[in-house]
């Protein structure tokens, strides 16, 4: 099968996983007899039985399951995702979810940078100096990333980067936001560091960096201890390959050797963490955006959890899922071209 | 490379340079430098930060304490309350008000004072604005998809025609040109002079004055007003012809002020809306430079002291981010929730001498302050299956079982010891403080109190005498008589039943409540009489929902004062069409007819009356134990020491900053 073949054919199957993801999580939200009533988030307290009735008539809540599927499969591909709940100011859900999409992708793109610009080459050393003192630390680092809890860790970035450091009156980093000079550019992307690039604007830049700085990391801390141990383990397997010795018998110099010959085919396991990482990261680091106020999906869906918005929680769902599937046919498509042995 | 014992110098090295390094992080953590002066003070801001974002910054539309906070800093009314008073009206923008007859009040306006826009107020912003009000209507739900109406406007409908109302009425309104020209017809403002005007109600009411402070009868710049709204709504050009914008803006609460992200200058109040922004929920006010001060001034910082010039509303989720900024000075305040309170205030000083210290230098915990609110647990009857049929298992019903489930916890101990010691017991479920003056009456005593031998001989009398058909206060929805043998009560351990307390997620105090007494009641009676307890906790509102539509057994209740009047309370609590009635499907013919007496004692103007029909009510509603009254929330707030003047008024519950200055500790 030719590649544009197999994209297509992904591409049409990703329509039927997003309709059955759909099914399920519209049961769920809405159908599930211990479920949310999808009422809840347009209401209050103070509202008579009869007000809050005319409420559900309004929204479509008191018609049969099928029927809201069907209205609901329609709205959405007319482009209406549905409102969200006075939690969010009852504005459209997919204006919701697009004003904070941008901040997830921010900082998605900077947990992806610093989990490979550290990741790689931790996991590289490691393997280059297998059991030596270089790949104890390593290993103690990357066990540290994948067993420390996210929002501890998060915690004792602020504590230590902006609470202790403010308190010596040292420069410090802010606690939590995603910018301290709202307003001060437009909004292009949505996104603070770009948009400040884009203004020409070097101290919102800055500042909008310095906001980034500890959730990015405190986010890439997790997946650089995965990154780290598959590098590793994929270079310590393709080392020992024949090839790496005839090259090095060829007489090749070590850094040819590691990076020209070995590294490429050691990547092939790490395209596939670091993809899907960044796939998850689009939908949302929820913990994360929590303790940080990074006004990111994340925060913002956990936020649709509390409130029982189903509406925003399906549009949440589906478009998360997407990623996902885009994601896996895009690491797929990169195997060709990484390993030419791989035919679809 | 030398070496002493086998240990090479390096290594010797190596150790002790990671010991200096240790103990030097150790008192780096440990002793920090005395706190200086926070950095918003020399940016003379002030940072609150809270958990909680608006919904709307329309004050005609909003009903929502969260946004009464902003816009208390933002718009003003005709009367207000004297500084912490609860109970003592002044006039505000008013210069003085007169009651010329008990449906017509007539409002001398004070002159010089300008909106935040430079335009001038007098009557006409008046007559507008309380006409905006009315004509954006609402049913304090959703009646205009997909944005509200007004949420609060029923507030002052209801001295008016209330079938103009669709929240009052229940029925859809037309919102064309006949409906405004009637509503207007009903000449609530009357426009004597630039200066003047009357306000004719149709029903006299000793509430209207109490109902006349709320945001909802914010007076705003009608200019800048229309121009936004036109904008926003792309009307095109306003024609200058106020009807005419009524007529857009009738039955249709999607204003340009609910979520203004250039923020608006459409009050008369000492800071102006800088910007909203819909996505981080940041809020940022300005001191509005030509602020007229409050009657005598006395919304201004002290003579010589420098007024705060920026305020932000910033949302931050998390309570330890939160916590971090108030101990690192990049907070003024802070929200701080009833289970973290220890984590500012000392636990020792208060639950054991009823003392709110700070722990935390350069922070003063201020409080408590009572709040017009009560809390109480729901007993449900006439619940439903889910399939709308008439469940025969009906509890709650049955006063014994009400009475084992109130006798099952002590209060007392569970206010102290779970509560933190926040709440004031409830005798009833009027709050302290509620005008008029005597409506709050602690010998109006609940009936109940903890006693698990009474409980188990209240269960063991039901188990053996179950309920076998409706009681008086029962009926079908449709209201028929509910015929004998529908209802059964009766219960055993080969016909096991279960009673549920609701409660939302995140409720910690409640759950924990809920917890105790059903571990009471069923150590009591799952074995001996299969009767079993269970707490079910749901999301946020979810109880609500439920309870609507009559589908659970008990919940978690709360209502808060609209405005400090005590038939704010009798009548949604009380009647059977009201809020908490409708849902719980009480139906105490008895308590309907006091509650006509107590309107009509109400237009009399007879408030003896009214506190008599007030006991009897409460003390009805205690004797049947229609509500398990728990407590009244209090309040405290957390702010900077650097934070001078402070106060509050417990009738909206929030802090009025443009009087305070910064002033070290």
């Amino acid at each position: 099968m030719k590649l544009y073949e197999y994209i297509i054919r992904r591409l049409i199957l990703m329509i039927f996983v997003l309709l059955g993801i759909s099914l399920i999580v519209f049961y769920l939200a809405r159908g599930f007899p211990s479920g949310i009533d999808p009422v809840t988030p347009y209401i209050h307290s103070k509202m008579t039985a009869e007000q809050i009735e005319m409420v559900r008539k309004i929204h479509g809540f008191d018609q049969p399951l099928a029927i809201q599927f069907f209205y609901w499969i329609r709205d959405i591909l007319q482009g209406d995702w549905g409102i969200t709940g006075t939690w969010a100011n009852s504005r459209p859900t997919n204006v919701v979810f697009f004003s904070h999409f941008p901040y997830t992708v921010e900082l998605s793109v900077a947990a992806t940078i610093l989990t490979v610009a550290i990741g790689l080459p931790l996991g590289i050393i490691s393997a280059l100096k297998n059991n030596k003192l270089p790949d104890h630390v390593s290993r103690i680092i990357a066990l540290a990333g994948y067993s420390v809890p996210a929002y501890w860790f998060g915690f004792v970035l602020q504590l230590v980067f902006f609470y202790y450091l403010s308190l010596w009156g040292l420069p410090h980093l802010p606690s939590s936001g995603a910018s301290g000079m709202e307003g001060v550019v437009s909004c292009i992307t949505g996104m603070p560091v770009l948009d400040g690039i884009l203004a020409g604007n070097l101290g919102y830049t800055l500042d909008a960096l310095a906001h980034l700085i500890l959730p990015a990391f405190s986010l890439s801390f997790i997946s650089m201890g995965f990154l780290t141990r598959i590098v590793r383990a994929g270079m310590l397997e393709v080392l020992r390959q024949d090839y790496i010795t005839l090259a090095r018998s060829k007489g090749l110099t070590e850094r040819v050797v590691i990076y020209r010959h070995a590294l490429k085919n050691a990547l092939i396991p790490a395209v596939t963490l670091t993809g899907m990482f960044f796939a998850l990261l689009l939908g949302g680091a929820m913990i994360t955006e929590y303790v940080f106020a990074w006004p990111g999906v994340g925060q913002i869906s956990l936020r649709a959890v509390f409130q029982g918005d189903s509406n925003f929680l399906l549009v949440y769902t589906l478009v998360t899922a997407a990623i996902i599937v885009i994601a896996n046919l895009i690491v797929d498509v990169l195997y060709v071209f990484l390993d030419p042995r791989i035919k679809y | 490379m030398s070496k002493m014992r086998g240990i090479s110098t390096t290594a010797i090295v190596a150790i002790l340079a990671v010991l200096v390094v240790v103990a030097g992080v150790a008192w780096f953590l440990t002793a920090p430098p005395a706190p200086t002066k926070p950095k918003f003070v020399d940016e003379n801001k002030l940072v609150y930060e809270s958990g909680n974002t608006y919904q709307w910054m329309d004050p005609h539309v909003s009903y929502y304490q969260f946004d009464y906070w902003t816009l208390w800093q933002s718009v003003e009314t005709l009367v207000w309350y004297e500084r912490e008073s609860p109970t003592e009206l002044i006039p505000w923008l008013a210069e003085s008000y007169t009651e010329i007859d008990p449906t017509t009040y007539e409002f001398k306006l004070r002159h010089d004072i300008e909106f935040q826009d430079g335009t001038p107020f007098n009557a006409t912003a008046v007559w507008f604005s309380l006409n905006r009000l009315l004509i954006i209507d609402g049913t304090s739900g959703d009646p205009v998809y997909p944005v509200p109406g007004s949420q609060a406007a029923w507030m002052v409908q209801q001295l008016l025609d209330v079938s103009l109302s669709a929240a009052l009425s229940g029925e859809d309104q037309a919102y064309d040109a006949a409906w405004v020209q009637a509503v207007l017809d009903q000449n609530f403002v009357e426009i004597v002079d630039d200066y003047t005007v009357r306000i004719h109600i149709q029903t006299p009411t000793t509430q209207f004055l109490p109902i006349m402070t709320g945001p909802w009868a914010s007076i705003v710049s009608p200019s800048s007003t229309i121009a936004g709204d036109y904008e926003h709504g792309g009307w095109g050009t306003w024609d200058g012809n106020y009807v005419t914008y009524f007529e857009h803006r009738a039955g249709n609460g999607d204003t340009a002020f609910n979520v203004p992200e250039h923020g608006w200058k459409i009050g008369t109040g000492a800071y102006y809306v800088e910007s909203v922004d819909p996505t981080t929920y940041k809020i940022v006010l300005k001191a509005f430079d030509d602020y007229w001060g409050g009657p005598d001034k006395i919304n201004l910082p002290p003579a010589g002291k420098q007024r705060i010039e920026t305020i932000e509303f910033v949302y931050q989720p998390s309570f330890s981010t939160r916590l971090l900024d108030l101990k690192a000075g990049t907070a003024t305040g802070i929200g701080v929730p009833e289970v973290d309170i220890f984590s500012v205030a000392d636990r020792d000083k208060w639950v054991n001498e009823g003392e709110l210290v700070s722990i935390i230098d350069g922070v003063t915990v201020h409080g408590v302050f009572p709040t017009f609110n009560t809390w109480w647990l729901s007993f449900n009857t006439n619940v439903t299956n889910p399939d709308k049929t008439f469940r025969s298992w009906q509890p709650f019903a049955d006063w014994r079982l009400r009475m084992a489930a109130a006798c099952s916890i002590n209060l007392t101990y569970a206010n102290i010891f779970v509560n933190n010691r926040l709440s004031v017991l409830a005798s009833n479920i009027i709050p302290p403080g509620t005008a008029p003056e005597g409506s709050y009456n602690p010998d109006v005593k609940p009936t109940f109190s903890f006693n698990l031998t009474k409980a188990a001989e209240l269960i063991k009398d039901a188990y053996e005498h179950p309920l076998t058909s409706a009681t008086d206060e029962m009926h079908y929805y449709d209201g028929t008589d509910i015929p004998p043998d529908v209802v059964d009560n009766s219960f055993s351990p080969t016909n096991p039943k279960y009673i549920e307390f609701y409660v939302q997620s995140g409720a910690d105090t409640f759950i924990k409540m809920f917890t105790t007494m059903a571990d009471n009641l069923n150590a009591i009676s799952r074995r001996a009489y299969g009767l079993m307890w269970r707490v079910v906790i749901v999301p946020g509102g979810q109880q609500y929902t439920l309870a609507s539509r009559h589908q659970i057994d008990s919940y978690i209740g709360g209502w808060i004062a609209d405005y400090n009047h005590v038939i704010d309370w009798l009548i949604p609590m009380y009647l059977s069409s009201g809020t908490y009635f409708s849902w719980n499907r009480w139906s105490l013919k008895v308590l309907d007819d006091l509650c006509d007496e107590a309107v009509e004692a109400d237009k009399a103007g007879d408030i003896t009356r009214l506190l008599e029909i007030n006991d009897e009510m409460n003390r009805i509603a205690n004797e049947q134990l229609v509500y398990m009254v728990w407590w009244h929330d209090t309040e405290y707030y957390t702010r900077s020491s650097w934070l001078k003047g402070w106060y509050m008024n417990p009738v909206y519950g929030v802090d009025l900053w443009s009087s305070m200055y910064y002033e070290s500790p």
